[in-house]
Parts: C-alpha cells; sequence; structure tokens
C-alpha cells in the first residue's frame, strides 16, 4: 500500500465530502446514527467501516448480518439482553504491549471476562462465522486472583508472598498509627478540654488555650493563627509517632516496589497473549457491528442488496418519509425503477414526489455501500466510487459567499469532475435562473453525461424545452388525479386549516408512481396553491394570466 | 442553628455539590468534615468536576478515603496514595496526569481526587458507583462559582464561603443573591397572566436584562445556574419583576466561616438574620477552657 499523495489525498477528501453532503440530503446520516451497537469494539468498527465500493467487504458485511439475523431470530430475549449485556462491557485491548499499568490489566480482565461469556451465547455457527474462539482461560483466571470479582481489579495479596507479607507489616504499621493518634488525641483532651477526634485540624478562641499550650511538657499541639481572636490548631506529633510514621514509609516503598514486580510479571503475560486478545476484540467487534447491522434490518424491514452491473430498486423506501406518512395517516407510495447509464430527466406536479425519488435513490445506494441493508422489497446495483447531489442547501462551506445559483454551479463541477462510476443527482438544478437558460444548462449537462461511461444521473425538473437529447431518458410523475384536479382547485382548504389537513388531503389525491416514459405536462403549480390555502382570488387571477399566455397570438381579449 | 449532619442528612442516592463561593472558600476542608458524616450511612462516593489546566495535578484536593469508599483519581495518583485501590472503570479521556480511573478503596488513605474532562463521563462515574459499587451517598468537590454541574448531575449544593473583613460585603451580597436564586418558586400558568412574559432559554447575562422589554412583569429561568447578573442587578431585577425558574435546585445549606468579622457584623451586611441554611464556623470547637457552649456562639 502506497502513501497517498496530496492530489489523491485531495480527491478522496472530495469524494468524503460529496458522500456527506448526499448523506444529510437523503436522511441517511440520520438513519445511520441508528446503527448502534452495543460496546466500543463494535462502534470502533462502525466508523471505520464507512462508505465503501470494495465488492468483497460489502458482500461480508452483509454476509455477516445474515448470519446476525439468524441468530437473533433462534435467540430469545432474555438471551439477546444477556448478549448485549455483555457486548456492552467488552473493553478495548491495550495498544501497547510495553509498560503494561494496572488498568490495562483491568481493560483485559473485562474484555476476557465478557468475551468468554459471549461464546455460550452464541453457538457453533456464529461463533465459526464471526471467528470467536477462546484460549485464554489461564490468563483470566490469573487475573482473577485473590478472590477479585469478575469485573474489577487490583494488585492482591496473592500474587507474591512478598507483596503479601509488606502489607501485612503495613497493616501493622496503620494499627499502631491509629492507636498512637488516639492516644495523642486523649492527652489533648485531658490537657485542653478539646475533642480533636474525626478531625485534622480545628480552631478554637486564643483564650481557650492556656497561657503554656505546651502544658509544661511535650508540646502536643500545633498552633497557627487563625484571626485575631483565633487560633488553628492540630495535633502535633510526638518522636514514636513521627519515627513509625517514617517507618511505613519506609515500608510503603517496600511495597510500591512488590507491586511493581507483580505488575511486571503479569504484564509479560498479558504481552505475551495480546495478538490473541486483539483477535477476540476484532472478532467481538464484528459480531456486534453485524448484530448492530440486523437490528435496524429486523426494525426498519431492510433486505440484503445484491450486487450486479445495473441498478435496479424494487418497493424502495425512505425511512424519514415513509415515517412521516404514518404519523400523518397519510399513504405512502414505494418506488419501482431502473438506472441504467443514460441520464434520467423526471418531471412532474409540485409536491408529486420527484425529490422523495431522487433521494430514495441515494438512500438506497448509500446504505448498500455502507454495509447495510436496504428498505426495499429488492435491490440489485453495482459499487459506485462518488455520490454526488446537486441540490439546494448541498454546497459547502468553501461556497458561502456565492448566490444559490453560484453553488449550484460549484456542486455541479464536483458532479462532473466524479472520476470513475458514480450517482449524479440533481434536484430542480438551475431553479434559479430564467426557464429558457435552466433548460439550456439542464440540456448541456444532460448532453455531456450520457457520453459518460459508468455515470448513473438523475434530473429532477420542472424545466421544459430540453429537447430530446439522444441517450436521456425522461421519465415523469403521475402526479395529481383528473378529480382530485378538479376537487383541489374548486374545493381550495379553508382559512385557519391545519396545514398537516392540506398535505394530507394532497396526498390522497397525489399519485406518487413513476411513468417509465414521458414528460409532466405542468407542474400543477396552481392547484396545489390553492389546496395549502393560497387566496382564492389571487390562483384565479394567476389562472387566467397563464391562460392568455398560452393563447395563441391574434386571439386575445376584446 | 443546623449541623453538618443536619445540612447533609438525605435519603440514599442522593448527591450534594459542595461549591465554593469565591476562592480558598474551604471546600475540601469541609469535605474532610462531611465524608466521616455522609459515611455513616454506608460508602460514601467523593467526586470532583473536571479542573481547568493549569489546576489540574497541582492542586487537586487529597481527600480521606476509608475502605469501600469510591472515587477518581489517575494511574500515577492511585499508586502514590497510602490507600490501595480496586479499579472499576476506566473513565472516557485522559488527564494531563494520566488515565483516570473510577477506584474502590481496599484500604483507606489519602489520595488526590481528581475531576473527569466532562460533565457525562463524571455522571457516568458516579452512576456507576451507585449502581455498582453500592455507593449511598455523593459528595462532589466543585471549583468556586461553576455551579452549572448542579443542574447536570440531578444534586443539590451546599455553599461554602470564607468571609474575612475585606471581603465582608461582597460576600454576604453573594450569598443573598444565591439564597434568592435557590428561592425562586417553579415557573406555572400564572407566571404568563399578568402582563408581559418571557420564558428564557439561555442565560440572563446583563445584555440579555438590557435587551428584555421594559414592561416585563415575569420572567421565567430554567434555573438559578442560567443567572449571571451581579448580585446588585438581580435585586433590582427581582423588586420589579417576577421571576421564576422551570427547574429548582436545592440549596442544602451555606456553610460560612467568619474571619476577623463578628456574627452581628455579617447579619448586617447580609441585612437579616441568617436563616436555618446557615452553618457557622464548623471548625470551631467548644473548650472547657473557655465557653462552654462553644466560641461560635461567644462571637
Amino acid at each position: 500500500m502506497t502513501a497517498p499523495t496530496p492530489a489523491t489525498a485531495g480527491a478522496a477528501d472530495a469524494r468524503a465530502a460529496g458522500v456527506a453532503a448526499a448523506a444529510r440530503y437523503c436522511g441517511f446520516a440520520a438513519f445511520l446514527d441508528r446503527l448502534a451497537p452495543d460496546s466500543p469494539l463494535g462502534r470502533d468498527a462502525k466508523a471505520a467501516f464507512g462508505f465503501t465500493a470494495d465488492r468483497t467487504a460489502l458482500e461480508a458485511a452483509w454476509d455477516d448480518t445474515e448470519v446476525a439475523l439468524s441468530l437473533l431470530t433462534d435467540t430469545d430475549a432474555s438471551a439477546e439482553a444477556r448478549l448485549r449485556r455483555h457486548l456492552a462491557r467488552l473493553t478495548r485491548p491495550p495498544r501497547d504491549a510495553d509498560a503494561l499499568e494496572e488498568a490495562d490489566l483491568f481493560a483485559v480482565k473485562r474484555l476476557l471476562h465478557h468475551y468468554s461469556a459471549l461464546l455460550p451465547l452464541l453457538g457453533d455457527r456464529a461463533c465459526a462465522a464471526f471467528g470467536l474462539a477462546w484460549s485464554s482461560a489461564d490468563l483470566l483466571a490469573l487475573l482473577g486472583v485473590g478472590r477479585q470479582p469478575p469485573e474489577t481489579f487490583f494488585l492482591a495479596d496473592d500474587y507474591a508472598p512478598a507483596l503479601a507479607s509488606v502489607r501485612a507489616e503495613l497493616r501493622e504499621a496503620d494499627a499502631l498509627l491509629a492507636r498512637l493518634d488516639e492516644e495523642r488525641l486523649a492527652s489533648i483532651a485531658a490537657a485542653y478540654g478539646l475533642d480533636l477526634t474525626g478531625r485534622e485540624f480545628a480552631v478554637v478562641a486564643t483564650d481557650a488555650l492556656p497561657a503554656d499550650p505546651t502544658a509544661g511538657g511535650v508540646p502536643l499541639l500545633a498552633i497557627e493563627p487563625y484571626d485575631a481572636a483565633h487560633v488553628l490548631i492540630r495535633p502535633l506529633p510526638d518522636a514514636r509517632r513521627l519515627a513509625s510514621a517514617a517507618h511505613r514509609e519506609g515500608m510503603a516503598d517496600d511495597e510500591r516496589a512488590a507491586e511493581a514486580g507483580v505488575l511486571a510479571d503479569l504484564s509479560a503475560r498479558v504481552a505475551a497473549e495480546l495478538p490473541t486478545i486483539r483477535r477476540y476484540a476484532a472478532a467481538a467487534a464484528r459480531l456486534d457491528l453485524a448484530l448492530a447491522r440486523a437490528r435496524l434490518a429486523r426494525e426498519c424491514d431492510l433486505v440484503r442488496p445484491a450486487l450486479g452491473r445495473r441498478t435496479r430498486l424494487v418497493g424502495g423506501r425512505l425511512p424519514s418519509i415513509e415515517a412521516l406518512c404514518a404519523q400523518i395517516d397519510a399513504r405512502y407510495t414505494p418506488l419501482d425503477l431502473d438506472l441504467d447509464e443514460r441520464p434520467m430527466v423526471l418531471s412532474g406536479a409540485n409536491m408529486g414526489g420527484k425529490t422523495v425519488v431522487l433521494q430514495t435513490i441515494v438512500f438506497a445506494q448509500l446504505a448498500a455501500q455502507h454495509g447495510l441493508f436496504v428498505p426495499a422489497e429488492a435491490y440489485e446495483t453495482s459499487p459506485l466510487a462518488e455520490v454526488v447531489v446537486v441540490a439546494e442547501g448541498g454546497a459547502d462551506d468553501a461556497s458561502r459567499g456565492l448566490s444559490g445559483f453560484g453553488r449550484e454551479i460549484v456542486q455541479l463541477r464536483a458532479a462532473l469532475a466524479a472520476d470513475g462510476p458514480a450517482l449524479l443527482v440533481f434536484d430542480e438544478f438551475a431553479r434559479s435562473t430564467s426557464a429558457d437558460e435552466a433548460a439550456a444548462l439542464l440540456g448541456a449537462v444532460t448532453a455531456r453525461l450520457a457520453a459518460r461511461e459508468g455515470v448513473r444521473a438523475v434530473f429532477a425538473t420542472h424545466a421544459r424545452g430540453l429537447g430530446a437529447p439522444p441517450g436521456v431518458r425522461f421519465l415523469r410523475m403521475r402526479g395529481l388525479r383528473d378529480a382530485a384536479l378538479r376537487d383541489l382547485g374548486t374545493d381550495p382548504l379553508s382559512p385557519g386549516a391545519p396545514l398537516s389537513e392540506a398535505i394530507a388531503r394532497i396526498n390522497r389525491h397525489m399519485d406518487y408512481r413513476v411513468e417509465q416514459e414521458g414528460c409532466a405536462r405542468s407542474s400543477d403549480a396552481l392547484t396545489i396553491a390553492a389546496a395549502l390555502g393560497l387566496d382564492t382570488d389571487l390562483v384565479r387571477d394567476a389562472e387566467e394570466r397563464l391562460a392568455r399566455a398560452h393563447r395563441p397570438p391574434g386571439r386575445g381579449a376584446g | 442553628m443546623p449541623t453538618l449532619a443536619s445540612l447533609l442528612d438525605a435519603p440514599a442516592g442522593a448527591r450534594t455539590v459542595v461549591s465554593g463561593v469565591g476562592k480558598d472558600a474551604g471546600k475540601t476542608s469541609l469535605l474532610g468534615l462531611a465524608l466521616p458524616v455522609v459515611r455513616a450511612s454506608g460508602p460514601a462516593g467523593v467526586f470532583s468536576v473536571g479542573l481547568d489546566g493549569e489546576r489540574r495535578g497541582r492542586h487537586a484536593a487529597r481527600i480521606d478515603l476509608a475502605p469501600g469508599d469510591v472515587s477518581v483519581t489517575t494511574q500515577a495518583l492511585a499508586r502514590a496514595s497510602t490507600a490501595r485501590f480496586e479499579i472499576l472503570e476506566a473513565l472516557p479521556g485522559r488527564s494531563a496526569m494520566g488515565r483516570l480511573l473510577l477506584v474502590r478503596a481496599i484500604r483507606g488513605g489519602s489520595v488526590a481526587v481528581v475531576g473527569p474532562d466532562t460533565l457525562s463521563a463524571l455522571e457516568g462515574a458516579i452512576r456507576t458507583a451507585e449502581d455498582a459499587a453500592g455507593v449511598r451517598r455523593v459528595l462532589i468537590d466543585s471549583p468556586a462559582g461553576r455551579l452549572t454541574q448542579v443542574a447536570a448531575l440531578s444534586a443539590d449544593f451546599l455553599a461554602v464561603a470564607r468571609v474575612d473583613p475585606g471581603t465582608l460585603a461582597a460576600t454576604a451580597s453573594r450569598l443573598a443573591a444565591l439564597e434568592a436564586l435557590a428561592d425562586l418558586p417553579l415557573a406555572g400558568p400564572a407566571d404568563r397572566s399578568g402582563g408581559p412574559h418571557v420564558d428564557l432559554d439561555g442565560p440572563l447575562t446583563p445584555a440579555v436584562l438590557d435587551a428584555l422589554p421594559s414592561t416585563l412583569a415575569s420572567l421565567t429561568l430554567a434555573d438559578l445556574t442560567a443567572c449571571f447578573l451581579a448580585p446588585a442587578a438581580l435585586a433590582r431585577l427581582l423588586r420589579r419583576v417576577e421571576v421564576s425558574v422551570r427547574r429548582r435546585l436545592d440549596l442544602r445549606g451555606i456553610v460560612v466561616s467568619l474571619r476577623d468579622v463578628t456574627r452581628e457584623s455579617f447579619t448586617a451586611a447580609l441585612g437579616r438574620t441568617p436563616g436555618q441554611r446557615y452553618l457557622f464556623d464548623p471548625w470551631l470547637l467548644p473548650s472547657s477552657a473557655g465557653d462552654p457552649a462553644g466560641t461560635a456562639v461567644a462571637r
């Protein structure tokens, strides 16, 4: 593998930015957040997977998802909950085998404990599919020496006789220090009537102390100024206490040395087994990510894509719109569509579903190339190097300061620069310039893309007069049913009616299917405007103006 | 007058942030006094809100833990401690002093308590201590003037202040403002019926206050931590506007140590008799040689 040059790195960045923008455009970015592995290992694996055109990687991801789906089918809810709890408790293995600390041993112990608990829950087929194996029982037992709980770690006395011995001495030393402290406090209480039990220090009125605070002998208290009327007092250790504390310090050094010895031994054992532990982590990550993909597939009714030479979507759905329709009790029409290398120009009514068609196409492709199943009855496609969307709001920060049209041109340049197989999506391209110029520009772009191999280009537009460039397909949304045209036109939305009512009404009258041939005669803009509650007189005025504009010359009124 | 035990009396699961009003307020010393009190009901958790870079490491609070107590420290600080620990959790992120670990003392001793970098990491550590380590009562050391964490941690709070003649007026007015904020009523429908009302989502700063309508009758804040007004400005606002909060934060008590300041002077500066929330000079000992009822009363 060679290091990327600045040029290739720049192209890769541009491709990644294009995919990210496309993911935002179709709602896939939010959908991907629902892919939620339970373990940090699985989350790392999710982050590392990303958008890929690697057929082998995609097939492997889908194979894993199928295994995980059958595992979930064969697992009852209680076992699934246990499986997920163990996955959630997995830890990342140490990056480096050198100088392992207790925290590293803790991480390894927890990883081994929960990893080993996964295996009985999985069965042979899943273990084999994900590469889960187990040969570290001895190491796990070693990390539990001293009756430690399975999920925590400490350097127990039982690891080394020297450690146990020095700690026993330390316990004795601590007991002696505690006894000496108690004796000191008792002496202070007897001398001054001051009870310092449980206090590191205390504040007393200056006149509460006798004139000779040494009580005529060895001083018992360290006295510091506090304010004009008070002093701060602490028990003053005597020589025996100081000597005992110093002795304890020495023992604490011995304890640290003994601990370092135990740590070195345990580290060597763990380091020797680290390659195996990393394999466990990789297998668990793969399992966790596959289970997360399978849960998503189950929840959202996703199907495994197939890799072929064409792009064919049957019953494709856009989850965000599907959910919205369910929320407002509106009908959702899945999408059937074949895409080939001929640019496809899609026309149709306002609110007729053109953008949703585009978003559904982009969503399915992104899902497939992120290793996910797809919201459809069937989806066949080939891996693409790039997905570029030219749409309002799709430009990056560098385009700030440009007009809407300027930003579209920047996106268009990126789309035309796509190298290799790509999906290029143009949502009402050139909407912000004149209709004639938009049609001319659109015609030129479709003609250019018709000559490009490996590019699948889809345009949604209201522009007319493109002519019929060779190699370009024209499709249209079916749009409003004829009866609906009458209803919506003659029965506009009543003032004050909620917008959701208007949307539901349009939804009822709109046919969202795609006609495989043809160009929409009208965008039904005025009918839709009336249905959305625009002032009736204004709509009527617009209709008359439209009629006059379409009337043949010489037949004007009057 | 309340005692420290009565101020800290709470059911298992309570979390109390110990927050300083001004610098060198005596938070760490108070924690040292409070810990044995809360430990009477079971293992205690002692935590710290993340420190800024300069403080981190050099002045992490040293706390005496008993066996069973849970806290957050680093590998190096744990090793240097007189206590010994089992690791319960490795926390996300890394401090300048190394990896942060949630630990339980298996041998008591003194350790430097370090704050996680984020409030969510702190919340996670506290939850693990409560759920998995059986901690019944949690104390949280918080840097001066950073009460926002109280809201984030579902905790109540204890304010700690040190007062000397130079800081008397300012500290008294800050404490009065703190009490006024803690006593703000919960917002209800009545807040919207008596004239112009503003429901403020963000902080109430002097600039935001200036931008509010002069005819404002009522104002609702998220909670007391959303107020960033100087005490005098807050007092003026409360005189003319009904202020409420969407969430109340319990001010458990105010611990004040008076240095060269009499209780009468403090009462005069506060403008009223300190109520049952105030605990004065918990470090002050009554003595047989002096006033047996306690020198605090004599001042």
